[in-house]
């Protein structure tokens, strides 16, 4: 088999659980508010103790994910799963926190969270994922980009399933947002979004797409702007809706608007 | 410091640098053993031990000579707190 | 097909190369922020920047970057349509600088674009004139590594005909506090796989390569990428796995993909950080890799006159790989002088070695479990 499907979508947002959570306008629902943000998953154990909420969220959106395709940890465990990790911004926060935080957070702890590979490299170690690993940054279309890459491990052997990962935090660094109004329309709202992808049938086509996809609309419409999730987002809305099974995402970021066609079950 | 002091301070530091939560860390005792692998152990690894190291280096101000190697200080509060006492008992 | 580079021992490709083999420090006490603070105040920091013309981003990221480009095109042409050249590049820390100063007392709030990690790389497209495929890879210190395998495989996916590729980054407060807290700096000197090695120092660059399919390569070439591999460790936040595992796989992932053996590896170029564990670990896991020929295999690292300059790191050892099989000489390892015994591999130490290998192998890790490889062969003299 040469083409890629999607097996699942696993889907935190600050809107609540899922896809059923997510209102049918979201900027009418955000009432004003230019953040929409998620708590910290309330993970239990020590484990967790030092981990940033982004690290927690990337936790949670995985767990969504095998609850979406009925499986358990064990059939994501070890070297046949890849991750693909991809955010644009979901390390803001613990930067700041290092830069402004004085003596606590301008830690040896700390520190290590400050880095993109901080969500994926805990995520890896709670569900001891071994195999092959990338991560990207930007927005959608970046997520675009890291599903293509996804599909690539897939046609080439170099894993048996991968997860796409995205990772969204905004609440630290609203002010900052703020300011790059022409990059992000309002209502940001924070996400964690995985994908499940594995062989499939239906090959999978990747070009640059001159406008956006219906999906990528209403995934916008019913979100917000997500940024990297929005693309997972779109796949989620897709699966809920049934129906076809080829889905058309696209996304766009910093002018570029790249556009991957995939299989859904 | 008595043992008893120094524990105490090294349960703050657990709180509030290592992030425990506090009903965890009112529950250690000078028998709780630290070191990630071992049975019944707060699990510290190597990252929580540099952060501890430098901690109780600012609290309670002795130097930890970094070419020596510790780990048997840090084997358990017991431990730990012996080592702190004995690096800041009076000459 | 064609590099540039600018690094704290040379501010180009050649005076990069030059650096290597004369063996240049370009370690040095930190001068454009403030140090003292800081239990080390020492890394491979770039002194003379010459900000590249035209408009140019005021973040010092984008700027070397932009100088790396310059000294690229210097050599080569991209020679393609703008929608068919692509950029793929590497970076641990991105414009962090640009967030530290929108977050000082006196500093403006600027865009917050400019301090998301992947603006250096739109700067990058936009100097070049670049509309394909534009991405920003962050696997820590294996950035430059991942992102050379991403490119090859966007030229062989026919995402675009040209890709230019590598990675950066600079040194700043927000890094030297960092690794200060993680007390993994060295106090002296940065000594790879040096019984007395102590730690790593931070550094500064861009490195740049200017990727094409075969076919489509003419004029001289430096070599050919033939694999790579980019996988987790899943043990630790910032130690590597134990016993490499996550190196290991790569490795032999990375020769898979190539339909190469451990056998065909005729040099190593590895990360070797200079830091007690980094070191051990690696050469354990280059042992069991190359089996009976591990003692015969020249390797290097050239972090000890750079620094670890994180996502620059990976791209610089390919260009020099693949200068060594054009020159015939394999840079020594600067800071090396009294081997660990538990560091028994053939290490290229006090003098660069005379030898042309025809198939290197580069070795990455990074905080998050990262490990990459790269396998590349050079261009037949």
């Amino acid at each position: 088999m040469t083409g890629t499907a999607v097996a699942g979508v696993g889907l935190v947002t600050g809107w609540g659980d899922g896809v059923s959570a997510l209102p049918a306008d979201a900027r009418a629902a955000a009432a004003g508010r230019r953040v929409v943000a998620l708590p910290r998953p309330p993970l239990a154990g020590d484990r967790f103790r030092r981990a940033t909420r982004e690290c927690l969220l990337g936790v949670a959106a995985v767990e969504a994910l095998l609850g979406d395709a009925g499986l358990a940890r064990e059939d994501i465990r070890g070297g046949e799963t890849a991750l693909v990790y991809v955010t644009a911004g979901g390390y803001g926060a613990a930067d700041r926190a290092f830069v402004e935080g004085g003596a606590v957070a301008s830690s040896t702890l700390h520190f290590p969270y400050t880095a993109p590979s901080a969500v994926p490299g805990e995520v890896a170690i709670e569900f001891e994922l071994t195999g092959a690993y990338e991560i990207l940054i930007g927005g959608a279309a970046a997520a675009i980009d890291a599903l293509w890459r996804a599909t690539e491990l897939l046609a080439r052997g170099r894993c048996a399933r991968a997860l796409v990962l995205a990772v969204e935090t905004f609440a630290e660094c609203e002010d900052l947002y703020a300011r790059g109004r022409w990059l992000v329309r309002p209502p940001l709202v924070e996400s964690a979004a995985c994908a499940l992808l594995i062989p499939g049938r239906l090959a999978t086509t990747f070009a640059p797409a001159a406008a956006p996809s219906p999906l990528e609309t209403l995934a916008r419409a019913r979100t917000g702007e997500t940024l990297a999730c929005a693309p997972l987002i779109a796949l989620a809305l897709a699966r809920a809706a049934g129906g076809a099974d080829r889905v058309s995402l696209t996304g766009e970021w910093r002018g570029r608007r790249a556009g991957l066609t995939l299989e859904t079950r | 410091m008595e043992p008893k002091e120094v524990l105490d301070e090294l349960k703050t530091i657990l709180t509030t640098r290592l992030k425990f939560d506090p009903r965890r860390t009112s529950e250690m005792t000078l028998e709780t053993a630290l070191p990630k692998g071992v049975e019944g152990s707060i699990g510290l690894d190597s990252l929580d031990f540099i952060e501890l190291s430098i901690a109780i280096e600012e609290r309670f101000g002795i130097v930890m000579d970094e070419s020596q190697d510790l780990t048997a200080h840090f084997a358990s509060f017991d431990a730990l707190c012996g080592f702190i006492v004995s690096r800041t008992g009076a000459p | 097909m064609a590099a540039g580079a600018i690094t704290p021992i040379g501010g180009d490709l050649d005076a990069f190369w030059s650096g290597l083999v004369t063996g240049t420090d370009g370690i040095s006490r930190i001068e454009r922020f403030p140090v003292d603070d800081l239990r080390v105040g020492r890394g491979g920091e770039i002194k003379k920047l010459k900000v590249p013309r035209g408009r140019v981003p005021g973040c010092r990221a984008s700027q070397l970057l932009l100088a790396a480009a310059d000294d690229l095109l210097a050599r080569a042409p991209l020679e393609a349509p703008a929608d068919r050249i692509g950029v793929v590049v590497g970076t641990a820390l991105g414009g962090v600088e640009e967030l530290e100063r929108a977050l000082e007392p006196d500093g403006r709030l600027r865009q917050a674009a400019g301090a998301l990690y992947d603006a250096p790389a739109h700067a990058l497209a936009r100097r070049l004139g670049a509309r394909g495929p534009v991405l920003t890879v962050s696997t820590a210190c294996a950035s430059g590594a991942t992102a050379l395998g991403v490119a090859a495989d966007l030229l062989r996916a026919g995402q675009a005909d040209r890709v230019v590729a590598g990675g950066y980054d600079i040194l700043c407060r927000f890094v030297m506090r960092g690794f200060d807290a993680l007390r993994s700096l060295t106090r002296e000197r940065v000594r790879p796989f040096d019984r007395r090695r102590s730690g790593l120092l931070p550094g500064e660059g861009a490195a740049l390569l200017l990727l094409a399919r075969d076919r489509d390569a003419h004029g001289p070439r430096l070599g050919r990428l033939l694999g790579h591999a980019s996988t987790s460790d899943g043990t630790h936040l910032t130690a590597p796995d134990p016993d490499g595992r996550g190196l290991d796989v790569a490795i032999r992932s990375a020769l898979d993909t190539a339909g190469l053996a451990p056998s065909d590896i005729d040099f190593v170029s590895a990360h070797g950080t200079g830091t007690p564990l980094n070191d051990r670990i690696e050469t354990a896991v280059l042992k069991r890799v190359l089996g009976a020929r591990a003692g015969a295999v020249p390797v290097n690292s050239i972090k000890g006159g750079l620094g670890h300059t994180m996502g620059a790191a990976a791209a610089l050892e390919a260009i020099m790989c693949l200068l060594a099989s054009r020159e015939g000489v394999v840079p020594h390892t600067l800071g090396l002088e009294e081997r660990d015994p538990a560091c028994d591999l053939d290490y290229v130490m006090a003098v660069p070695r005379a030898a042309r290998p025809r198939l290197s192998l580069s070795t990455s890790q990074g905080f998050g479990g990262c490990n990459a490889a790269l396998l590349l062969e050079g261009a037949a003299s």
